[in-house]
């Protein structure tokens, strides 16, 4: 959890993501912030994110990514 | 005789009136739905306000809501500026002093957050969601009295200065645009175009105009949608979309992300891109993913000489490495390849560089309210001795290949091209040193990585910049990538070597 707080921190600094209930909604993510965060994630955790599960629903919360990383194969 | 846009709303709606010209996410309205709710918004405008030409700023989602400001406030006479609602107050305002919109139209979602920061502001503002409607609202006399010089927008692109220029665009422009486009492209009352552009960026001249002269209808594509961009090929599948004209960087992320391998678009007939250079090997790509396109149009043009002056239609493979020509003039546009002395460069003289420079009836009437810059950009044309014709200089490099097609070379200056958005250094540059703690600053870009980098002097974090700039300009102007230097190298001039800075970090790695 804490790991995945500490990249969205690193994406975009200006936002307390502890804070939020839903990134999207929020506004706290947009297209190149995704772009960013994808690579990112599969690159830490060593996965391949299917472009279908780029959808709001996987990006909502800490947990939301967490599963998708699982999903995907990865182990956190 | 066509004098203003407006008429192609009047001859659709009399020839498809119940057919659908836009629909966004939640909502759709008919070409004669749009006529009458336009002009009612007209009368209103106009009780509202009093004269012709006023500019009229339009604060409102992308959606269909827009459309209906925009051609009302043509019907009235005026002209318009949109906005993005989703911009920082600080943005909506630079705009707003640089062209004292007399009007802004808002509506129930949109005028609290817009009171919030300008209620101040000495201007009429407008709810749309409050006009009374009438019963048969009269256009004629709305359309007699529009002239082909009257302006239809005024866009914003951003100055060097930290101000932003607004090119203002006539009647006559826009139909001379779209005279060729739909004539080049293959345009019908069958087309449906998914709009991806942003309505403050001139792509969406052509969704816009091309739509209401076809009979064609667009398909406003939610912009949250482009974030994950399967959202936006599932809303493209369902809506039957078979248009594309996005930038670049939209069909990119697909592409990335290999959506297109799960979500089949059968119904896609046309690609087009343009306002960036379009990358082969994501082109390719979608080539390999749409069983029904025969179409795939490269299109390049500045918004001074109205949405495009080139076009290139893809007629051969190219290899994921090569790069796309511009190609050739789009119809009753001139274009002139000028080296540094002022001469012309023809087709037979392959590879050399020179300015590209436009001249026609697509050309604008130059900036909002800056005679300065317009005399500057907007020059006569050397070659044209007896008379006086206006030019414009691009300050794009360019160059013909031996098929005599014409080929980017890149920025003559400092503008660059970032995610589609015409940015000018030098306006991140001011907006930085606007930090008190910032003594010395350098915007510089990644083209290779597409990042745009700032190299600045002072005691101050990176994420202190970021959050102060976030709050002064758009998210896509904001730096990723960030140096801080304990002194600048200079040039002889002493100026800064952006040279130098660049060789020594960007290249480098």
């Amino acid at each position: 959890m804490e790991e995945i707080y500490k990249i969205l921190k690193d994406l975009r600094p200006e936002f307390d993501f502890t804070e939020s209930e839903d990134f999207v909604e929020d506004g706290f993510l947009d297209s190149f912030d995704i772009i960013s965060l994808v690579s990112t994630i599969e690159e830490k955790f060593n996965v391949k994110i299917d472009g279908l599960d780029v959808v709001p629903e996987n990006f909502c919360s800490a947990d939301a990514i967490i599963a998708l990383i699982r999903k995907s194969g990865g182990t956190i | 005789m066509r004098t203003t846009v407006l008429s192609y709303l009047e001859e659709s709606a009399e020839k498809y009136p119940q057919k659908t010209a836009f629909f966004d996410e939640k909502n759709g309205i008919t070409f004669s739905e749009l006529k009458d709710q336009a002009v009612r918004l007209a009368w209103h405008i106009k009780e509202e306000i009093s004269g012709r030409r006023n500019p009229v700023l339009i604060y409102l989602p992308k959606d269909i809501s827009s459309i209906v400001a925009f051609m009302g406030t043509l019907y009235s006479g005026n002209f318009y500026t949109p906005t993005d609602i989703r911009f920082p107050a600080e943005k909506v305002i630079s705009v707003m002093d640089a062209l004292k919109p007399t009007t802004v139209l808002v509506n129930n979602q949109t005028k609290e957050k817009f009171l919030k920061f300008a209620a101040d502001r000495n201007v009429t503002l407008i709810n749309i969601d409050e006009v009374d409607p009438k019963e048969h609202p009269e256009s004629k006399e709305l359309i007699d009295a529009i002239l082909d010089v009257d302006p239809v927008y005024v866009f914003f692109t951003s100055g060097s200065t930290g101000v932003p220029k607004g090119v203002i665009i006539n009647n006559h422009n826009v139909i001379d645009y779209i005279d060729w486009a739909v004539s080049a492209l293959p345009i019908s009352d069958k087309t449906i175009m998914g709009s991806q552009s942003p309505f403050y960026f001139d792509i969406s001249t052509q969704d816009i105009y091309a739509t209401l002269k076809t009979g064609a209808t667009l398909g406003i594509i939610p912009p949250k949608y482009f974030a994950f961009p399967a959202r936006a090929m599932q809303f493209i599948k369902e809506r039957h979309i078979n248009f594309l004209y996005w930038v670049p960087s939209a069909f990119v992320n697909v592409a990335n992300f290999d959506i297109l391998s799960s979500i089949a678009l059968d119904e896609v007939e046309l690609i087009m891109f343009g306002g960036e250079v379009m990358p082969v090997k994501q082109l390719n790509y979608w080539k390999r993913h749409l069983p029904n396109l025969k179409t795939i149009a490269n299109v390049y043009g500045p918004t001074e000489a109205t949405v495009n002056c080139t076009y290139y239609i893809v007629d051969r493979a190219f290899n994921d490495n090569e790069t796309l020509p511009l190609g050739k003039a789009c119809e009753n546009t001139g274009l002139l390849v000028l080296d540094d002395d002022g001469n012309c460069i023809d087709p037979s003289q392959i590879g050399v560089q020179g300015e590209l420079c436009v001249y026609g009836s697509s050309l604008s009437a130059g900036y909002w309210d800056d005679t300065e810059k317009t005399d500057e950009k907007y020059v006569i044309n050397p070659l044209c001795k007896h008379y006086r014709e206006k030019m414009y200089l691009t300050g794009d490099l360019v160059y013909y290949n031996e098929r005599g097609e014409l080929v980017f070379a890149g920025r003559k200056d400092f503008q660059i091209k970032h995610s589609g958005y015409r940015i000018e250094l030098g306006e991140i540059e001011a907006a930085a040193m606007g930090n008190q703690a910032i003594t010395n600053v350098c915007a510089s870009y990644d083209s290779e990585k597409k990042q745009i980098v700032l190299f600045y002097q002072g005691d101050v974090s990176e994420e202190a910049i970021r959050d102060y700039l976030l709050d002064v300009i758009p998210k896509y102007m904001v730096p990723t990538v960030y140096h801080q230097l304990q002194r600048f190298p200079y040039n002889d001039n002493g100026k800064i070597d952006r040279k130098k800075l660049k060789e020594d970090y960007i290249l480098k790695d």
